[in-house]
């Protein structure tokens, strides 16, 4: 870059070199450069990458894990961490198989349902984390355990299936082209990226993450925050379920149980701190989207399966290494 | 279906011109059979990277190298999740679909939802085999699905080792794992025959070879005149066996399982493990390959082939 262009940063940002030093700020230009490289790599190195079928298995498959993390980000922006996630995503998607196919509730209505059921599985760890003050890592270890036992107790390890033609639609049909579990996932980013800057509920949450104890010197009811929080992570969580169901026509028991670490992975390669009070929605949903492009990557690159989790440990390590340049 | 019907629709058409000519009616069955010209990929995706589809690789390997010395070049891929993770499994199935393999063979690790994946790989036109795993009769399956009897065959030759009677014990897999559900149903069938024996536990080890240890040694705390266990899987006996070893309760306690991994094998020959139920697996990795590449041909295969199963014990492996 010339002189000049560098001068005219220091003095106002404009045309090319301003929305660079613009987007150089952006919280999220890390994990947005890694995705743009990988697809790059990707489509040079494999033809099917770009086919539209192969995309939009991919921003599916990115949703389902995504709405998990969205949900595992606003836990870990209050400085706490939700282990259940994905067996609540389990058990809110066999809750849900329930309500169709033995109560016989109406397709559309059975993903509302299902999300206020995950609402409160999420409240369970909200009361014990933030109204009783224990530890979310140990309140969630233990309500990981009982949301997976009680999905082996309902289900006796059998699916729940079929789950019917119209509701198919919401794990395999298409909005303009986009496949519906997309456009939930990215409604869901949209409505939580503006709650977190324009509202007060969304300052609060920062604001406790940083500082619990001068969030509530300050007169935040703190303890109201975390509880919703744990419960909106839950709803999210039951919505990865329930619209995986969707997808695969069947309320599988063991479904959720992978998408634990891949969500707090994709949360952290996309910005959020462990130490809360720092991260952003579209980080997240960047990170997810990094995680799928990179597991189909590796399959359709033929990587060998013993070599694939060391190299999804690299590029992870890789992710939060471009990330600290940028910062530095 | 619709390259197929093209093709009988060119033999009719053929067939009319050779009438129209004043030669008699023929139909060259022979012409349906297409030439391979380029080479074929199949892609295999197993349940979960395991010893035992080492084996199944190895009889894939031997049919396509079969295949190179006819002059068809057949590259078999293996698409392997590194752990049994039913949306992982799908992932790759799905991503499969996409990249169009001129085979697809597929181990279910959930029927229920690998179905609607296949169904979908089979609506693209993908030639799909279902391997290792039955999951449904809507596709064809090279492989061994008769789980119940193998439980119940266990069962039996358990009983008759311990001299059918005394207290018996489960490592009953994964819970959501169809076949080991069905050979732990065989073997309580089989043993509700025998009123001497008491099943005094039953407990899940997620075909985790660590946990069917720790499962093992608490059995044996908590009933301590334990005299069989029957493993529904492949690791499980072999972690039976190394915790009745450790205990030093070799001769009070006989086990059974499943499979002929080589530390099986190891157990079987130092007396430890009495007797397993060998797949043969390599089977099933030859004729998968076999039949896809005769699909790709538009030959017929079998629905079913069934690649049976056998019970090894140290006299069967003497006599080899």
């Amino acid at each position: 870059m010339s002189e000049a262009a560098v001068s005219s940063v220091r003095r106002k940002p404009q045309g090319l070199a301003g929305a660079l030093a613009k987007f150089r700020q952006w919280d999220a230009s890390g994990i947005f450069v890694a995705l743009i490289v990988l697809c790059l790599v990707l489509a040079v190195a494999a033809p099917a990458f770009l086919s539209q079928y192969n995309l939009s298995v991919v921003a599916r498959q990115a949703s389902f894990v995504g709405l998990v993390a969205l949900g595992q980000t606003l836990v870990l922006l209050i400085g706490g961490i939700d282990l259940s996630l994905g067996a609540a995503a389990g058990l809110s998607a066999i809750v849900g198989g329930l309500m169709l196919t033995s109560v016989g509730i109406h397709p559309y209505l059975v993903v509302p349902l299902t999300a206020c059921f995950g609402f409160l599985l999420g409240t369970i760890n909200g009361f014990f984390t933030a109204r009783l003050r224990l530890n979310p890592f140990i309140v969630t270890l233990a309500s990981w355990e009982i949301f997976a036992g009680a999905t082996l107790v309902i289900t006796k390890g059998y699916p729940i299936r079929p789950l019917g033609d119209a509701f198919q639609w919401f794990g395999r049909g298409e909005i303009f082209g986009i496949p519906v579990p997309v456009v939930i996932f990215l409604a869901a980013g949209l409505i939580l990226s503006y709650v977190l800057a324009r509202t007060r509920f969304g300052r609060n949450i920062y604001a406790i993450g940083g500082n619990r104890d001068a969030a509530n010197l300050v007169g935040i009811r703190v303890w109201r925050i975390e509880f919703i929080v744990f419960g909106l992570a839950g709803m999210l969580a039951s919505l990865a379920g329930i619209l995986y169901a969707a997808r695969m026509n069947s309320a599988q028991p063991s479904v959720g149980e992978g998408w634990l670490m891949g969500a707090i992975t994709a949360a952290i390669i996309g910005g959020t701190s462990l130490r809360g009070g720092q991260g952003t929605i579209i980080g997240t949903i960047f990170g997810a989207l990094l995680m799928a492009v990179l597991a189909n990557g590796i399959v359709l690159l033929n990587v060998s399966g013993y070599w694939e989790r060391v190299i999804v440990g690299l590029v992870v390590l890789i992710a939060i290494l471009v990330d600290l340049f940028r910062r530095r | 279906m619709g390259s197929f019907s093209r093709t009988l629709l060119g033999a009719a058409v053929a067939s009319g011109l050779a009438m129209a000519g004043g030669s008699a009616l023929a139909f060259d069955q022979g012409s349906l059979i297409k030439p391979i010209d380029g080479p074929l990929t199949l892609v295999f995706i197993p349940k979960v990277i395991h010893p035992w589809y080492e084996v199944v690789k190895a009889g894939a390997q031997a049919a396509a190298d079969e295949f190179a010395k006819e002059g068809i070049e057949v590259d078999v891929r293996w698409d392997e999740p590194p752990q049994a993770d039913v949306a992982d499994h799908n992932r790759r199935i799905e991503t499969n679909i996409g990249r169009h393999p001129d085979g697809l063979a597929v181990s279910c690790l959930d029927p229920s939802t690998n179905v609607q994946l296949l169904q979908e790989a089979v609506d693209a036109g993908i030639n799909v085999i279902t391997f290792d795993t039955y999951c449904s009769d809507d596709f064809h399956f090279v492989g061994h699905k008769n789980d119940a009897q193998d439980g119940a065959d266990l069962a039996a030759f358990l009983a008759e080792k311990i001299g059918d009677k005394g207290k018996v014990g489960i490592l009953a897999g994964s819970l959501t794992a169809a076949n080991h559900a069905a050979r732990v149903q065989g073997f309580k069938d089989e043993m509700a025959k025998h009123p001497n024996i008491d099943i005094v536990f039953e407990q899940p080890d997620d075909d985790s070879l660590e946990k069917a240890v720790s499962l093992t040694e608490n059995a044996l705390q908590a009933n301590p005149d334990l005299v069989g266990i029957f493993g529904s899987n492949a690791s499980n006996p072999i972690g039976a066996a190394r915790a009745v070893d450790n205990a030093g309760l070799t001769d009070q306690v006989t086990i059974v399982g499943m499979d002929d991994l080589p530390e099986t094998l190891q157990f079987i020959e130092d007396g430890v493990i009495a007797g397993v139920k060998a797949q043969r697996q390599w089977e099933i990795g030859y004729w998968a390959v076999k039949y896809l590449v005769a699909m790709n041909q538009n030959h017929t295969v079998p629905m079913e082939h069934a690649t049976g199963s056998q019970i090894l014990t140290k006299d069967v492996l003497a006599q080899q």
